[in-house]
């Protein structure tokens, strides 16, 4: 089949049909019209406030008005906040009409009619994909006088003009290829408020005046980095000066290359569906139950993802054969090859970036390195959990005769030590700082005073993060689990679990600070005074959260002086509990294999 | 066209479908009967590929369901119980919605839902909004839409539930005329004697089990009642006298009157030696029937009201 043919084949998708169908009615478009007019006169309009004198100088404090905006064209300004506008315009209503080609079917009860209509995964969503176009292409129109003043006032040609159209056009595609993605493997709601926030956050983080912009996804990056330029030249930071290619053309590439990841990953991961384990337990119409549903109430016993057996089914009866040979290489390969791309992006910015060049371990601020080093690991780890959680929906579910959560569990741990060694080489070349300063040494000991001589050294920092890390990788995953158990939800227990760490790591310092600072503790029992190092110490050395915190905490408690300090007996103690929590909650589950 | 073979399905510890075999050729009509909860929509969703089996075998054309589940929805059309609709739409746009999702070319559509809305005689309403259409337009609708990809296999699910008796003789016809093309049809109903004219093939079931199944008329000629009832019209003042005697003959097993027929539970399959008997004592007989076993007396026969 040729390309024209394929597209002509997505095209002719029913979700396109129904859309086109609703959008062009003479009250819709006259309210989009309405809409879009008085969002642009609104930002064009508040562009001129700002752009006055008097205003600009009690904005911006010292720097004048004829500082920065007089140093600019009106049409440049105005293309800036047009485009400005339309990209925050897309990013609120395209997520909004995306949204519900599932949830649609599943309230009106006919997703088994479109199951049973053979139609497969990607012909049933590109239409909803294609026709954000047409949505775009309308806005556009509804934009173009505003876009031919900015052309005729001289300043941006028609071909700036255009390819802010495109990056429109991909921006709306991403946006709507994420919110279908997310709604298929969390749900419509999450998927909304995941994508709304998500983005809309993006789109702010791009407003920051910074050539390149490091938010990879946000159009107003792309749209604010000419002006940008023009307004504060040599003023703003650059991150990466390259030869032979502009700041604005290099956001332009960042953007780009981002989106084409993302479209690649989500269209895969659309048409290969949610590997979710159709359970034996379902209910007289096929809703995926467990024991004990009955009893459940409230959110325990909502489930946002695809629940019914022909929704899940769907994916994998209604596609293509070639896919179903293929799905095992592109479902691992795929997330696998995301997941090294993160591992990788990183150590290329080092490479890239001069300014956080690995010399700069040098410069004698180690701790900002180790917390730098924890921090990406960390978000690694939370990377890896996502990706490779052996959860209740893939449990006894075999795929091409191998058990699924089995090759999701070896993903896991193999990507876990990637993630212990990457860290491990990361402070290795971080440089010869670590040996000097960065030992474990306990806090007991020191409160005993057996440091101040000769403090028991183990010149391997490096290592003990990454096997810090790898620990605890260990206890997320199994603690997610856990929870992805009890809530039947991916995301929730990936969410909890998040929040829970992070709320408890939070804590943690202040415990530090109460315990060691303050030294006795007012209205504490004195044989628990004596004791409060050694709870202090396995108290601060709970999690590598700390050591992050310990970063910004250090001068608050005045703390860190003798170093990092890890404790990975408690992390394994941490573990087994998570473990032994986990076995006896297995143990009153009841997941029959169908296959 | 189509073949089940020891078929099991089950719901956590409820089982809803066992050990039910049965073939069907082409172009044949199957009737499903049994009491609610008897496991006849769970057959159904399995023959329309939107459940599989536990155990045994599909094979719907000779494609294993469970295997060519994509295949098989090309070739079948499926009518559930419930009636869905995208909201906001007018007729058409549902036919055109369903058409385009069974992939039929645009070119292609209109012939497709014209001659669909002739057959359900709904011509003419295209423009009536789905939201707004009476129980029995609906249901012609949603039969409308099982036609949209000319499939092979219409599996019906209670079509004529909720219908007033003029639609239910509307949808009947229909059906009938359906067979007639050739279509093989499996339909669900509680109105046995709908299926009684439309069907070619019955299956009773009764607690996930088919207790009865075949042609319906190997199930005529199999089925036997341990008598037989013969409904005579006497004259009025005779009445009594009837009864009487007849109560007295040997091979007579009851006798009663019901609302002026004088009905005999007879042990012989000849009735001749109550006509006989009649004359011989100068007893009028204006009118005789010799009472046939139908659906409803199978059914009854060969169930015993347990469900799963």
């Amino acid at each position: 089949m040729t390309i024209i043919k394929r597209i002509r084949y997505l095209g002719n998708s029913p979700t396109h049909e129904r859309d086109l169908a609703t959008m062009f009615t003479p009250i819709r478009l006259g309210v989009w019209f309405l809409f879009l007019n008085a969002t642009l006169l609104i930002a064009i309009g508040g562009v001129f406030w700002v752009m006055s004198e008097s205003t600009a100088s009690q904005w911006r404090g010292g720097m004048s008005g004829s500082d920065s905006f007089q140093s600019v064209g009106l049409s440049d300004v105005l293309t800036s906040i047009i485009f400005l506008s339309l990209s925050a315009f897309i990013t609120i209503f395209v997520p909004i009409r995306v949204v519900g080609p599932i949830m649609g079917p599943r309230v009106g009860r006919y997703f088994d009619q479109i199951v049973l209509s053979g139609i497969s995964p990607l012909r049933y969503f590109s239409g909803k994909v294609l026709s954000q176009n047409v949505f775009l292409a309308v806005i556009a129109m509804a934009a173009m006088p505003y876009l031919v003043l900015c052309v005729s006032l001289g300043g941006i040609s028609a071909k700036y003009a255009l390819l802010g159209v495109f990056v429109l056009a991909v921006y709306a595609n991403i946006l709507a290829l994420t919110t279908l993605l997310l709604s298929v493997f969390a749900g419509e709601i999450a998927s909304i408020a995941i994508t709304l926030v998500g983005f809309s956050v993006a789109f702010m983080s791009g407003l920051i005046p910074m050539v390149p912009n490091p938010t990879p996804i946000s159009p107003s990056a792309v749209f604010l980095s000419p002006l940008a330029q023009l307004m504060w030249p040599g003023q703003i930071g650059r991150i990466i000066p390259l030869q032979g290619i502009t700041q604005e053309q290099l956001q332009l590439i960042i953007f780009l290359t981002t989106s084409a990841v993302i479209a690649f990953i989500s269209i895969v991961w659309l048409v290969l569906g949610p590997l979710n384990c159709i359970l034996q337990e379902n209910g007289t119409f096929g809703e995926v139950v467990l024991k004990g549903d009955s009893k459940k109430r409230g959110f325990m016993k909502r489930r946002m993802m695809l629940r019914l057996r022909s929704e899940i089914s769907f994916f994998y009866e209604n596609r293509a054969p070639w896919l179903k040979r293929w799905d095992f290489i592109l479902r691992w390969g795929l997330a696998e090859g995301l997941f090294l791309l993160a591992l990788i992006l990183p150590f290329g910015l080092l490479v890239l970036v001069p300014a956080m060049g690995l010399s700069s371990g040098a410069s004698g601020d180690d701790k900002a390195m180790v917390a730098l080093a924890f921090a990406i690991g960390l978000v690694w780890v939370f990377l890896n959990n996502a990706l490779f959680l052996k959860d209740l929906t893939t449990e006894r579910l075999r795929h091409r005769g191998i058990e699924a959560g089995h090759v999701d569990l070896l993903f896991y741990f193999v990507n876990l030590a990637m993630i212990a060694a990457g860290v491990s080489l990361f402070l290795s070349m971080a440089g010869d700082a670590m040996d000097k300063q960065w030992e474990m040494v306990s806090r007991w000991q020191v409160s005993q005073g057996g440091v101040s001589a000769a403090p028991p050294v183990w010149h391997l920092p490096g290592t003990t993060v990454g096997l810090c890390l790898f620990v605890f990788g260990f206890e997320l995953h199994w603690f997610t689990r856990w929870l992805s158990i009890r809530m039947w939800s991916r995301l929730s227990a990936l969410v909890l679990a998040c929040i829970i760490f992070v709320a408890v790591t939070s804590f943690l310092p202040w415990v530090q600070f109460l315990l060691i600072k303050e030294g006795n503790i007012a209205g504490l029992p004195a044989w628990l005074n004596t004791l409060a190092p050694i709870i202090a110490d396995l108290s601060f050395t709970t999690a590598p959260f700390y050591c992050i915190k310990d970063y910004p905490y250090r001068d608050l408690a005045n703390l860190g002086k003798e170093g990092l300090h890890l404790m990975l007996g408690f992390h394994f103690s941490f573990a087994l509990l998570w473990m032994l929590a986990f076995f006896r909650i297995r143990k009153g589950l009841t997941v029959r294999d169908l296959n | 066209m189509i073949c089940i073979e020891d078929v099991w399905k089950a719901y956590d510890t409820l089982v809803a479908v066992r050990e039910v075999s049965l073939q069907l050729e082409q172009g044949r009509t199957l009737g499903l009967i049994g009491p609610n909860g008897a496991g006849k929509t769970t057959l159904l969703r399995m023959l329309a590929t939107l459940a599989k089996p536990d155990r045994g075998k599909i094979e719907i054309a000779g494609m294993d369901a469970r295997r060519h589940a994509r295949d098989i929805r090309r070739c079948i059309s499926f009518m559930p119980a419930e009636f869905g609709s995208p909201p906001d739409m007018t007729m058409r746009e549902y036919m055109r919605y369903f058409a385009s999702l069974s992939g039929i070319p645009k070119r292609e559509r209109d012939a497709g839902i014209d001659q669909a809305f002739a057959l359900t005689e709904l011509t003419g309403r295209d423009e009536v909004m789905v939201r707004s259409l009476s129980t029995g337009n609906r249901q012609r609708l949603l039969l409308a839409k099982t036609l949209i990809n000319d499939p092979h296999l219409l599996i019906l699910d209670e079509p004529s539930s909720g219908l007033d008796p003029r639609a239910r003789v509307e949808v009947r016809e229909i059906l009938q005329e359906l067979a007639g093309m050739g279509k093989t049809i499996v339909i669900s109903s509680h109105i046995l004697a709908d299926l009684e004219e439309i069907c070619s093939d019955i299956c009773i079931m009764e607690a996930g089990r088919m207790v009865l199944g075949g042609s319906i008329e190997e199930l005529h000629r199999n089925f036997t009642r341990a008598h037989k009832l013969v409904r005579l019209r006497v004259p009025a003042e005779d009445t009594a006298t009837a009864q009487a005697q007849l109560e007295a003959l040997g091979d007579v097993i009851t006798c009663e009157i019901e609302n002026g027929w004088v009905i005999a539970a007879s042990a012989l399959d000849n009735c001749n030696f109550i006509l006989r008997e009649l004359l011989d004592r100068d007893i009028q007989v204006l009118e005789l029937q010799e009472d046939k076993p139908d659906l409803e007396d199978m059914f009854i026969h060969s169930t015993a009201g347990e469900v799963t």
